[in-house]
């Protein structure tokens, strides 16, 4: 990492460098504003249309209740009128059960299909007579009966609690009418069985625009209703919360489970005036709010899935820094110390030679020298000056090498030649090292910078020589292997460990041992080895046995024009 | 007349010194490295010993450890001639017993002027020797 990196150029490098990731940060840097705001669209534009659909059912069940209270008021008055008809109070006071019995079976049909029944109670609760007519009944005593209780404790107009007819399994209520003589006095009860179940058709013309209206009388039991799955008569829905809440007077607009299907519905609640009975109705959402809140739900996935990604991919890239960061730091180390090892090494090589050259020069100087000595001394100074001079163009080849500023003025070499005339120059040289010769003939000539090959040359040789302080035979090698040039050398030295063998081509980690550490030179010649072959479009590697030699190899490829 | 001996594995320096020391009285033995310097200083008991730090075989430290364990050595001043001044190393060489520690490039004056102080207690012993 370089010190001019600032985080946010480091996380885009990150980024960039895998496809994958750049997806994932275009999708979220695209799609999360988008996702917002469409969410937000579809939350606004859903909750708009819940609001609607909660008006409708509300208004649809306070229009219902509003039906159920004007058809009772009228079932009500109705009956209120036949009590107060002549007819009957007379037919009571005569005691003529017989008149009044065909008398209420004409006004029965004033009912319709309303009105069940109509009978006649007497001031005691005792049965007079009914239509149609059931005369086996008269005398039956009723004033147990909640509308007898109900109407004649202050002789008003009473209408019972909803109970199941057994005969007709119907829902049924009995309204009660005081009859009062001509002094206003209370002599019976006219009594209307009205029959609820026909009372659903009062909301047949709510039914087109609700999926289900239903009334609860003040006990939360189901009257009658339009629409409603599985519909059994007063079954109890008191436990309902809806049901609950709206016989304490709540006006009820929500959306819930519905109680007989199970669906999701919007339901509305409304309050039948004087009964205390609730009307309900429900709707289920229409199929674009059903699509909206899929859509909305989607999108709230979505913007999750893609959170999870951000999330998850801060967590990676803080963990990836980290880690680079932290292999950054060991190999910064690493090379520091390698390159204060390679340092302390340089100069200490330096410091070689220039003993050499101070103290020779110091004598020159300082002692009274013989012409001779001062001529031998001389010489001695202008050897370790080439020395000193020899280790620094090798650095600074290196270094050009490296940094890839080398020149290579090629020209055809006969790689053989080269390395032979190298070989028996350097051999004469040292006595200790006998160099042998295994060239295999015909290997063709390399395209190559002469100088620098026998740069290689002098290198692996001296290089094999140095090795082995004991002495021991060099042994310099051509010959032609996987259609290069092939060039090696081998000695009987010390010897490189396995781990060791990639690591002699590096500037700056000459092993550095005990033995090694006395060596001379600089530590370069097999990086620049290393980079010459590099630079020819070859390859340079090491084989050892520790304690028993190492082998030096370099391919060259072979001229191309001379193959042609 | 005084033995001393020099351990160092650079031929050139080897010749600096001999050339150095050539004016004076003193007997001065060259060994290629530490092994060598070892076996010369049993034989021969030279009064003082300049030790280079990094030789072949056996180095200058291991040289002077290797002195230090053997009684007929271990009064022997070892002087180090080092690459490397840098503070760790130094005194690295005084750990292992070093008398004195002196860089490369070093002066031919300063070379002298230790063999001279080195050298002449051991005259000055022998003498009193002689003199008993």
């Amino acid at each position: 990492m370089n010190q001019g990196d600032l985080p946010t150029r480091v996380m885009l490098n990150w980024v960039t460098r895998s496809p994958v990731r750049m997806l994932i940060l275009i999708a979220v840097l695209v799609g999360l504003p988008v996702l917002v705001l469409g969410q937000n669209l579809a939350d606004a534009s859903q909750k708009a249309s819940r609001d609607v659909e909660l008006a409708r059912v509300g208004d649809g069940a306070s229009a219902g209740a509003e039906v159920v209270a004007q058809r009772v008021a009228t079932l009500v008055e109705q009956t209120r009128s036949i009590a107060m008809s002549s007819d009957v109070r007379a037919s009571i006071v005569r005691d003529d059960p017989a008149a009044l019995e065909r008398g209420l079976t004409d006004i029965l049909r004033l009912y319709g299909r309303d009105a069940r029944r109509l009978f006649v109670l007497d001031g005691t609760g005792l049965f007079v007579a009914s239509a149609p007519a059931q005369p086996h009944l008269r005398g039956t005593d009723f004033s147990r009966t909640d509308y007898f209780l109900g109407a004649a404790t202050a002789w008003r107009t009473f209408v019972s609690q909803v109970y199941l007819n057994e005969l007709f399994n119907t829902p049924d209520a009995t309204i009660a009418v005081p009859i009062f003589d001509t002094d206003g006095n209370p002599i019976g009860l006219l009594c209307a069985v009205v029959d609820l179940s026909r009372a659903a058709d009062w909301l047949a013309a709510l039914t087109v625009l609700y999926d289900e209206i239903y009334v609860v009388d003040d006990r939360g039991r189901m009257i009658f209703g339009e629409g409603v799955a599985g519909l059994t008569q007063l079954r109890d829905l008191s436990a309902d919360p809806n049901v609950t809440l709206a016989l304490r007077g709540w006006v009820v607009t929500t959306e819930a489970d519905d109680l007989f299907s199970g669906a999701r519905r919007f339901i509305g609640s409304g309050s039948v005036t004087g009964m205390g009975w609730i009307v309900f109705a429900t709707n289920s959402p229409s199929p674009s709010a059903v699509r909206l809140a899929r859509l909305t739900d989607g999108l709230l996935i979505l913007r999750l899935i893609l959170l999870a990604l951000l999330l998850g991919g801060g967590v990676l890239f803080a963990k990836t820094t980290l880690r680079h960061q932290q292999d950054a730091l060991a190999n910064l180390t690493r090379l520091n110390r390698a390159k204060s090892d390679f340092v302390s090494v340089v100069s200490h090589e330096f410091r070689t030679p220039l003993t050499g050259i101070q103290g020779f020069s110091e004598m020159i100087r300082d002692d009274d020298l013989s012409a001779a000595d001062i001529k031998e001394f001389a010489a001695d100074i202008n050897t370790d000056a080439t020395r000193l001079s020899r280790m620094i163009t090798e650095m600074l080849d290196l270094d050009r090498m490296e940094s890839g500023k080398m020149d290579h003025n090629r020209e055809r070499v006969d790689l053989g030649a080269t390395a032979r005339e190298t070989a028996e120059r350097m051999g004469a040289n040292s006595p200790q090292h006998p160099v042998k010769l295994e060239f295999e003939p015909g290997v063709g000539p390399i395209w190559a910078d002469r100088d620098r090959i026998t740069q290689v040359v002098t290198n692996l040789i001296s290089n094999a020589i140095k090795y082995s302080p004991d002495g021991g035979n060099v042994t310099v090698g051509v010959d032609t292997s996987g259609g290069m040039a092939h060039f090696w050398v081998r000695d009987q030295g010390i010897g490189i460990a396995p781990d060791s063998l990639e690591a002699v081509f590096d500037r700056y980690s000459r092993i550095a041992t005990v033995k090694t550490r006395s060596i001379q030179g600089t530590g370069l010649g097999l990086p620049i080895v290393r980079e010459i072959a590099k630079a020819h479009g070859g390859r340079a590697w090491a084989e050892s046995v520790l304690g028993a030699g190492s082998t030096f190899h370099v391919n060259l490829p072979f001229d191309q024009r001379a193959a042609a | 007349m005084s033995r001393i001996l020099f351990c160092e594995d650079d031929l050139t320096i080897h010749k600096l010194i001999r050339m150095a020391l050539r004016g004076s009285t003193h007997e001065v033995m060259m060994a290629r490295d530490g092994a060598e310097g070892l076996r010369m200083a049993r034989e021969l008991r030279p009064v003082v010993v300049f030790s280079d730090v990094a030789m072949p075989v056996m180095n200058g430290f291991e040289l002077a450890d290797a002195m230090r364990a053997d009684p007929d050595l271990a009064t022997i001043p070892i002087v180090f001639i080092t690459a490397s001044l840098q503070r760790s190393e130094v005194d690295e060489a005084l750990r292992h017993g070093g008398a004195r520690v002196i860089g490369k490039p070093f002066t031919v004056a300063a070379l002298r002027d230790l063999v001279a102080e080195f050298a002449l207690p051991a005259e000055r012993d022998s003498l009193t020797t002689a003199g008993e």
